[in-house]
């Protein structure tokens, strides 16, 4: 169906106003908490080495995500921990 | 050497020269504003005038007179603060001001009672006592006090400072100051940066020298029939060295 | 009923603060309430030409507030509604003219003479803004589906909650019913899931919004049938005095291709 989508157009992700919004989530929940990327990045780490000292944890796929629910802004952490293993090497 | 007028008060205010004429005859009022405004001509240089008359009634004829005394000293008459009507509509048919701005009164003039909403500006001290203020004075704004003035804050340029004692600012100093205005020569200007375009001190007057490499803290001050400008460490130690 | 005023602001200028201030304030007289609508730029004047009143200025906003004048002095009546009435801004460049506080003091005289003020207010953040929101019941912020509209929309919200006014009630206007369809503008959904604040009013795009700036006859005050961004207006007016009006259906007609689009993206 190819030629009919061409007729149709563009696919619904690439739609401009898909991106304008997208944009604007984006820079918006930046804007409103004055956090940067970079910074985010920086207190991830922060909190990978404070968990970390405590309980063995994935730092690897330590996801902090800036997230917005209507006006709220909230700051999520995701922090997979290795099951029950406790790291010997540092007791 | 301070002449005190009996009737009539001169303060500076945020919008201007605030006289305020007291009791008396009319004719003696505008003598003793004439003469008072004559022999501190040099210090209320340029600045717009506000009349605070009370209840004193002054129709237009009489207005017209004070307007056209205050111009021939220079200055220019730009608002009446009154709380008689005829006056109040005098003013109008002139074109001047009967409200100052952000002050604490409806259109009527009526004092409002203080609500937290509407601002407050503190009221200027007596002349002899020092005039502090924090905040920044941007470029239009004169500040005119008989004795010291100390900012914390900045002095844009544009702004002036007319003092008849010491200026000191605890900021960025980049307005047009005048230390010591009736004539002490041991006033002082400190700033932690100085860089006004002009500094007077009593009579003497000099261009500013260039700011130094380092940005610190100075004092112009007269030694020997001029101003000089020194930096606050070497200040320090010349007058420790003096003292001794 | 006790005065309300209004104070219409967006955060960037050219989205059409001014001319929903002056179909706001008509469409509200049409309603037989009595309105001030007040300039509150300094330096520029808009709210005149707009309204078609730029000739009969005597007095202005500053002249109130200096006590130059009566209150009633600065108040141009409009010949074509009695009970609409401008004080218009100044042209001064002196910023500093009037504060907050003088706002508020001029409204509160207004609330006993008129029903609904309606400030508009300049764009940007600085003194001018601060004047237009300190005597505000309720702020209107307009703004455009676009994104460096909605984002300074975004930053006025957060800067009247700071000062407590807020959050503010949204008025998008400037929308395009076919290009929202086409996914080439932002739509009303995607605005309002990103600011979250409460929907008011939707004009939208029109030639005759301009045709009737050029004549200084405020939109809302023509009443013709296929005037769909006068009718926008008037039923912002009622939603602004407390009626529950549903939104103007803007939807273009479904063409063949439109269909064919929706089953083809699976919709």
């Amino acid at each position: 169906m190819n030629w009919l989508k061409k007729l149709i157009g563009t696919k619904e992700e690439n739609k401009s106003s898909n991106v304008a919004k997208a944009r604007l989530q984006m820079v918006l929940t930046h804007d409103r908490n004055a956090l940067s990327p970079g910074l985010i990045e920086e207190i991830k780490n922060d909190i990978i080495q404070v968990i970390a000292a405590r309980v063995s944890i994935d730092p690897e796929n330590v996801v902090v995500n800036l997230t917005q629910d209507q006006r709220e802004s909230r700051l999520v952490a995701e922090i997979p921990i290795l099951n029950g293993r406790r790291d010997t090497t540092n007791s | 050497m301070v002449h005190t007028p009996t009737n009539i008060r001169i303060r500076g205010v945020r919008d201007g020269l605030l006289v305020t004429l007291g009791e008396g005859q009319f004719e003696h009022l505008c003598y003793e504003l004439e003469s008072e405004l004559q022999q501190k001509n040099h210090f209320f240089r340029g600045s717009r005038i506000i009349l605070e008359t009370g209840h004193r009634q002054l129709a237009l004829s009489k207005l017209r007179s004070l307007a056209q005394l205050i111009e021939n000293q220079g200055l220019s008459l730009w608002a009446v603060l009154t709380h008689d009507t005829t006056t109040k509509n005098a003013a109008r048919d002139l074109g001047l001001a009967t409200r100052l701005p952000g002050s604490n009164t409806d259109l009527d003039g009526n004092q409002l009672s203080p609500s937290p909403t509407t601002t407050t500006a503190s009221p200027d001290p007596p002349p002899d006592t020092p005039l502090f203020r924090q905040e920044t004075l941007r470029s239009g704004r004169s500040i005119y006090h008989e004795g010291s003035v100390t900012i914390i804050g900045d002095v844009n340029p544009g702004a002036e400072i007319i003092a008849g004692g010491h200026i000191v600012v605890w900021g960025r100093l980049r307005g047009v100051v005048h230390a010591g205005a009736f004539g002490d020569e041991t006033a002082v200007v400190c700033a932690l940066e100085l860089l006004p375009p002009q500094i007077r001190i009593a009579d003497q007057i000099a261009i500013a020298p260039p700011p130094p490499e380092q940005p610190q803290p100075e004092i112009a001050f007269i030694r020997g029939n001029q101003i000089v400008v020194e930096g606050w460490s070497q200040h320090r130690s010349n007058r420790t060295r003096r003292d001794q | 009923m006790s005065s309300k005023v209004i104070t219409v602001t967006s955060g960037k200028g050219g989205v059409g603060k001014t001319t929903v201030s002056a179909n706001l304030a008509a469409a509200l007289a049409l309603l037989d309430y009595k309105v001030a609508a007040i300039d509150a730029d300094i330096g520029l004047r808009n709210l005149d030409v707009v309204m078609g009143l730029e000739n009969r200025i005597v007095y202005d906003l500053v002249d109130v507030v200096e006590g130059r004048c009566r209150l009633r002095q600065a108040m141009i009546k409009d010949k074509r509604m009695p009970n609409l009435h401008l004080i218009p801004a100044a042209q001064t460049r002196d910023k500093m003219a009037v504060n907050p506080s003088d706002m508020i003091v001029v409204c509160d005289q207004l609330r006993e003479i008129v029903d609904f003020v309606i400030v508009d207010s300049p764009a940007g953040i600085e003194r001018g803004f601060q004047n237009a929101i300190a005597p505000a019941d309720t702020v209107l912020i307009v703004t455009n589906p676009e994104v460096s509209a909605v984002r300074d929309a975004d930053r006025i919200i957060g800067m009247l909650e700071a000062e407590e006014k807020g959050p503010g009630k949204l008025v998008i206007n400037r929308l395009k019913p076919t290009m929202v369809e086409r996914g080439d503008m932002l739509s009303i959904n995607d605005i309002l899931e990103i600011l979250a604040i409460e929907l008011i009013g939707v004009i939208p795009e029109d030639e005759t919004i301009l045709i009737s700036t050029n004549r200084g006859t405020p939109i809302a005050l023509e009443d013709t049938n296929n005037n769909i961004a006068g009718q926008a207006f008037r039923n912002l007016a009622l939603r602004v005095d407390g009626h529950d009006i549903p939104f103007l259906d803007l939807q273009t007609k479904n063409s063949f291709i439109d269909r064919l689009r929706s089953w083809v993206n699976g919709r």
